[in-house]
Order: structure tokens, then sequence, then C-alpha cells
């Protein structure tokens, strides 16, 4: 959740004035400048907005909803209507300043006091999807999506993690590929998993490596409003590890409470299968037919090394070459050095300080390859397996989940399966979109607390979708929230049981100092009710 | 003539003499409700009301009219409407009556945020007719607080003569048809800001009502009633005006 600037009314404020929303095109000189109806003077680049909608969603999986789902990424689309100006209509085949723009990156703002006061705020950062508009209407409609552009190039996840470490975690690959993608990243820290090595195809783009990265560590992902940090969740804190940004009384914030549970989502069996990865010699490349290097000159190569190949990997510093196509003649070592674009681009260049020409092939005519010493050599694809609950036959509402090459030890795997056990063994309740205060700078992903504890319900909960929308007197927001299941975590946490080893003794010690006369069954009916 | 309403066409006044008394004015403001399950009722409201009028001309011809049928048209450029009850009480915008500072002055009893300094307002104003600028002053007697231009040079407001929060005035008739800029050029002393039409001398504060204002008037509805043969024939007219911007 994002702090609002001062200036702001409180959410709860039973009289407050709507704000007025600005759209913006970066580094733009359209819309042109223009005066609002109160006066204010906006330079190019800015206009006033009649009507304006933000919708974000998040999938990860093994939320209520989406027990099956999902991705771990999150959506933004929006949506605003700014009006022509005075001296004609806004339209692609205009010329000048009504010309409507090819597309761009534009932010929407709102501010109680002009569109660079103190109080102006940023609501999201997008570009330019459709934008239509009809003769009748006074004014047109910009639809807004989500900057994801830089997601759409080839991948940059290095195969190793790069300074040297030894096996990290899944997500500090993530950390350092957003990094490199030129992101600032919000990431807690609490990855447990060892990932050695990795390898993604080449042309897998950011999106989709990531989407496998991160729906394989049971994650989410988004892009903060302002389209500049990479926000990275883990596992911990989308089960409520986390601390709260607000409390949710319903009976004063929420306009209904809608709520939903399925016992489809209930799941009796789990086949959790992953990939772990064996080191030892592997061949990465081997020359093409007829590939040859000039005298005196060098080639560039980019291959896919189709393993994963971990930076304490070593490999050949030369490579056999030979003056006649088939072999037989001279053979020399040509000098090769390796460039690691992603963990599947390679580029490698191969050097021919010879007088004459040679062709990559080995003496006796093969062609030639390059080995590495470390690499994982498990190209059968075998998967290990892991189950919990009832067996095949019996079972009547089995999930899988293919962790693939991003889990590479049986810990880690089982550790994946007790999270997921922990999430699909009870069936859980998703609120879905209802109408609350609205909070502008409230976040998918935020951590709080719904509190209705007239009918018993005071739990932690994610947000898991959020809809503002704004027009002239109003500002609204729907909320759609995942309420999360009590942990053991949650239930040390509340009794102040730091060391969950003893839990036994000190629960005694507790309870027995607090009153020696206290009902078990008080405790029974509600266990968080810690004294 | 006393009529009530002046049209602005193309920066010319027109005055509007034939209009029925009896215009229904009404504010609307945007808002919305929301209740929660447990009974509390959130408002929100729009910073800004508009105001429209429904204007009759009664059982004249049309030329009684014509002003208002062609500004209906579309086609008189941006038309603004001068409302003298309006201006009588305060022409100021309702946000440009106070300012948005933590200070507070007292306002004939009435606390109010002050002007920050180099806070500006501008309003049309006509020739020949006397305007009065009233504000509630904390600042030492004499001393400038703004200044107010016509067009003729900037001239500066000045505190009235006393201590603690007063009311000060000082009254202008324009030379000629444009602009009054009113600049508040001292922080914090100066609230309760009233720019009011007429020889009404009465300077204590009224709540502003934006005038004049840009507006746009609907197409007439008409109720022929009397056709002559050798003159303009006869019919009741009414006109819906909206503020617009």
């Amino acid at each position: 959740m994002r702090a609002l600037p001062e200036g702001w009314p409180a959410t709860d404020e039973p009289d407050q004035a709507s704000p007025r929303a600005y759209f913006h095109m970066v580094d733009g000189s359209w819309p042109p400048a223009s005066t609002t109806g109160a006066g204010e003077s906006l330079p190019d680049g800015w206009a006033e907005v009649g009507q304006w909608e933000e919708v974000r969603e998040l999938q990860a999986l093994l939320l209520p909803g989406q027990v099956r789902g999902a991705s771990g990424f999150a959506t933004a689309t929006g949506s605003c209507t700014i009006k022509h100006p005075d001296a004609g209509m806004f339209a692609p085949w205009r010329r000048g300043t009504e010309r409507v723009p090819a597309g761009g990156e534009c932010e929407l703002w709102l501010s109680h006091d002009g569109y660079d006061g103190s109080t102006a705020f940023l609501l999201g950062s997008y570009i330019l999807a459709p934008i239509k508009g009809r003769a009748l209407s006074r004014e047109i409609t910009l639809d807004l999506k989500e900057n994801l552009a830089k997601f759409q190039r080839p991948h940059n996840l290095l195969p190793g993690p790069g300074d040297g470490s030894v096996g990290v975690s899944g997500w500090d690959y993530l950390v350092s590929s957003a990094e490199r993608l030129g992101f600032a990243v919000e990431y807690d820290g609490s990855g447990s998993d060892t990932v050695q090595a990795l390898r993604f195809p080449g042309e897998d783009s950011v999106l989709s490596t990531w989407r496998d990265m991160v729906s394989s560590l049971l994650g989410a992902f988004y892009l903060s409003p302002d389209g500049q940090t990479a926000v990275l969740r883990t596992f911990d804190y989308l089960s409520g590890d986390a601390a709260e940004t607000e409390t949710l009384d319903v009976l004063t914030q929420f306009e209904d409470l809608q709520w939903s549970m399925d016992p489809g989502e209930v799941v009796d069996r789990i086949v959790l299968t992953y990939i772990p990865a064996t080191f030892g010699r592997a061949v990465i490349w081997t020359a093409a037919d007829g590939l040859s290097v000039p005298s005196l000159s060098s080639i560039t190569v980019e291959f896919d090394p189709t393993v994963p190949v971990p930076d304490a990997a070593e490999g050949q510093t030369t490579i056999d070459g030979n003056a006649a196509a088939v072999g037989g003649g001279t053979a020399s070592s040509l000098p090769v050095s390796i460039t690691v674009l992603s963990s599947g681009r390679f580029q490698m260049k191969i050097t021919n300080p010879n007088g004459s020409r040679r062709y990559l092939v080995t003496p006796a005519g093969l062609p030639s390859t390059y080995t590495v010493t470390g690499a994982d050599t498990s190209t059968d694809e075998t998967k290990r397996v892991l189950t919990w609950g009832a067996t095949e036959s019996k079972s009547v509402n089995p999930l899988s989940l293919d962790m693939g090459h991003v889990v590479q030890s049986e810990t880690d795997a089982q550790n994946i399966l007790n999270r997921v056990v922990s999430r699909v063994s009870t069936p859980s309740t998703l609120l879905p979109s209802v109408r609350v205060l609205p909070h502008v700078g409230r976040e998918l992903t935020d951590v709080c607390r719904v509190d209705y504890s007239s009918e018993g319900l005071n739990s932690k909960a994610l947000v898991t979708s959020l809809t503002t929308r704004g027009g002239p007197g109003y500002v609204e927001q729907a909320v759609g929230l995942a309420l999360l299941p009590l942990l053991v975590r949650d239930f040390n946490e509340a009794w102040d049981l730091v060391d969950p080893s003893a839990i036994v003794d000190d629960f005694n010690d507790h309870w027995n100092s607090i009153d020696p006369s206290a009902d078990l069954d008080a405790f029974n009916d509600d266990p968080m009710n810690a004294p | 003539m006393n009529s009530n309403f002046h049209l602005l066409i193309r920066d010319t006044w027109i005055e509007l003499p034939d209009v029925q008394a009896g215009v229904a004015k009404s504010l609307s403001r945007a808002s919305s409700s929301m209740e929660t399950v447990g009974g509390f009722r959130y408002e929100q409201h729009a910073p800004k009301a508009n105001a429209s009028w429904v204007v009759d001309t009664g059982l004249r011809d049309a030329e009684v009219s014509r002003w208002l049928t062609y500004a209906a048209t579309g086609r008189a450029g941006a038309v603004w409407l001068y409302d003298v009850q309006a201006a009588q009480a305060n022409m100021l915008g309702e946000a440009q009556t106070q300012g948005s500072s933590a200070t507070l002055v007292t306002v004939e009893g009435v606390p109010m945020p002050a002007f920050g300094s180099g806070v500006s307002s501008t309003r049309k104003v006509r020739t020949g007719v006397a305007y009065s600028l009233s504000y509630s002053t904390t600042h030492t007697a004499a001393a400038t607080i703004g200044t107010y231009d016509v067009g003729a040079g900037a001239v500066d407001i000045v505190a009235p003569a006393g201590t603690g929060s007063r009311r000060g005035s000082t009254a202008f008739v324009p030379a000629a048809d444009g602009e009054c800029e009113i600049v508040w050029t001292v922080a914090d002393v100066t609230s309760g800001a009233r720019l009011s039409e007429g020889s009404v001398s009465d300077s204590s504060f009224l709540p502003g009502e934006n005038t004049p204002c840009r507006v746009v008037v609907s197409d007439r509805s008409q109720r022929i009633d009397f056709v002559y043969s050798d003159r303009l024939s006869r019919s009741t007219a009414s006109f819906e005006i909206r503020e617009v911007g």
C-alpha cells in the first residue's frame, strides 16, 4: 500500500470532496495545452480526465478461486476519457495538435490541488492501447494497458547466480534478471529453495520465462504502479508473512460482504514432479557441417546450450580445427572464448591465428564439439515424483504440479509439497470484488486484516484484485480478497512463542502463567485469542 | 433598464431585457454515496457545482429572444452569462473566496483558510458598472495585501484601519469591458473575498456565486400563439441555459 500525500482526506471521512483526475503523456506534446473549467492552465502533455477506471488482477497459484490457475502474474488495464478541445475534434486523421498520437507512455494522476500540486498522486503508469472516439461524443476514450515492452525481449536469466555463489534461490535469479532489465526490485528475501543452474530456451521471452519461474516457486509478481519496480512475492509472503497494511472493518468500510467457497478446490491427492540436475560432462555445442574460420580472423556463433550450465562449470579453452574439410589435414587448436548472454544464449568466439582457413572438424573428420565439465547431464528429462494423499485409484480430486527444472532437489520439492498441502487440504474463502471505502494507494498482494467480529470473522486476507474508478463527484473502489488460513506461524506470533521447536513446553508454561484456571473450552473456541 | 441577465458574445455584452420574472435557477453538484453493512453512510462530492437557468421570454415576438436563439445555434463562439442577482452577492467562484493555507482568518466570526501569496482570481467585468471588492484581513492597517487590475494597471488593496480580523473594501468602475484580476500578495492574512456589483454598499461576506460563467444555451422550446401577417408573430419561448467549463 502506498501512502497518500498530505492533504488527502482520511479514508473514513464521511463527507469528502472527490479529487480531479489528469492524464499525462510522458515526453509528449499531446494533449495540447488547455485550461480546465476550474481555471487551471494545463501545459502540453496534460489533460483533465472526465471518467477513469483501473483494474488490477493477480493470478497466483493456490489462491481461492484459482487453485489450478495461474501464472503468478498480475495484469493492469485502465481507461480514461478526455474531452475534445474547443478548436476541433481529436481524431487520427487530423493534422496539428488535434491528431491523436500513435502510442506512447502515459500516466494517470489524481489531485486535490492541481496537476502539479502537493497532493498530486500517481495512480498508474501505462502505455496507450486503442483510442476511440465518436462524432456525437464530447470526449475520446483512451484505453490503457501495462507497459510490458521490456518483457517481450528474449529473456536474460543467467544460467548461474553469476557472482560465484553456489546454489541460490530461484528468486535471486529473478532479482538479478530484473535489475539488469533496469527495474528496481522489491523482494523480501525469504526464498528458501536452491537452484544450482537454470536453462530456458534462448528465444523464450522474459514474460514466459518469468512466468514459469514464478509459478514453479508458487509466488507472484507485479509491476509497481509507476512502472519502475518489479515486486516479487514469495509463497511465505502470500500466505500472510508480512506486516498488515490496514484493518478493514466490515461494518464501517464494506458495502456488503460477499464470499464464496468452493468445495471442489479441496484436493485429496497431489502429484508434484520435478527434474533434478545431475552435473557431469556435457557437450553443449557441435559444429555445423562445413563451418570454418578464415585465416587470421575469427567468427562468432550464438547457440543454445540445451542444458543448464552452472557458473562453476569449466569449458574448453580451445577447439579442434583442421585444414581439410574432411579432416586428415593439418590439425590445430583454435582459441575459443564464451560470453553468456542468458541461460539459453551463449556466444562463442573462435579465432584462427593460422595462415590458412581451418574447418571445425576433428582429425578424424567428425564435427568439433564444445564440452563443459559440470553442466547438467540430465538430458532425458526424467521426472521425479512426490505424492501426497489418497492413492491414484481412490482419489477423486487430484492436483498435478510440474515444477520442471526450477526445483532441483528433493528437499525443496518436499517443502513445496508441504506448502501446497497446507493450502488445498481445506477449502479457502474468496471475497470476490466488494465495494469498500476507497483508498487509491492500495496495491495487489497487500496483506490486510478483515474484521467482522460480531460475526466471528477476524482474519488476514490478501488483496487479489482492485478495481478503482472515478468521475465527477466520485471515486469508487472494489477489492477482491482471499482469506488466508491460519498457520502455525500465526499461532506462534499470537501467543508470543518464539521457538517453534519448544512449542509444547513454552505453551504450557505460558498457559499456566496466565491463569491456572483458564478454560480449555475457551481456547478451543478461539485459539487465536491470546490474552 | 434593469434586467437580470447579460450575454457576452464575442466580447460584447448584450442585455437581455425581456426575460420574465420567476426564472428557475438550480445548482447541481455531482456526488455519490455509499452505505456500509453497518449502516454508516459516506458521501463524496465534486469540488464544483454547476448552475442552470430556465428563462422564459413571455408572449413576445422573436426579436425579444433573438440573442438567446443565436447563442443556441452554437455559432456564437464562447457565450458567457452575467447573472446580476448573483453578481450582487459575490461574483467570485466558490474556490476563489478563500485560500488553502493552514492558517485561518476569522471572517465575521467564521474561520476560513487564508490566501497564500500570489493567489489570483480573474472575473469578467462590465464598463460603467460600480463594483466593490471586500475582504477580511488581519494585516497591519494601511499595509498592502494585494492588487487588482481592471486594465488600467495594478491598484493596491490596502488593509483598513484597526487591528485583528476586520472587513475592508475598495470600489471601482471599469472604464472598458474587460477582466478584473485580483492578486493577493501577502500570505496567510486575508480571506473571505467578495467581488460584488452595484451600489449596494454592504461589504459583509457572502459565498461565491461564480458569475459571469461560460454557458451553453439550449434551443428554444416555443408555443406559437398569435400569428400576424403584417408583423412578427408572437409566441412564448423558453430556453435552458447551463453553465459549462
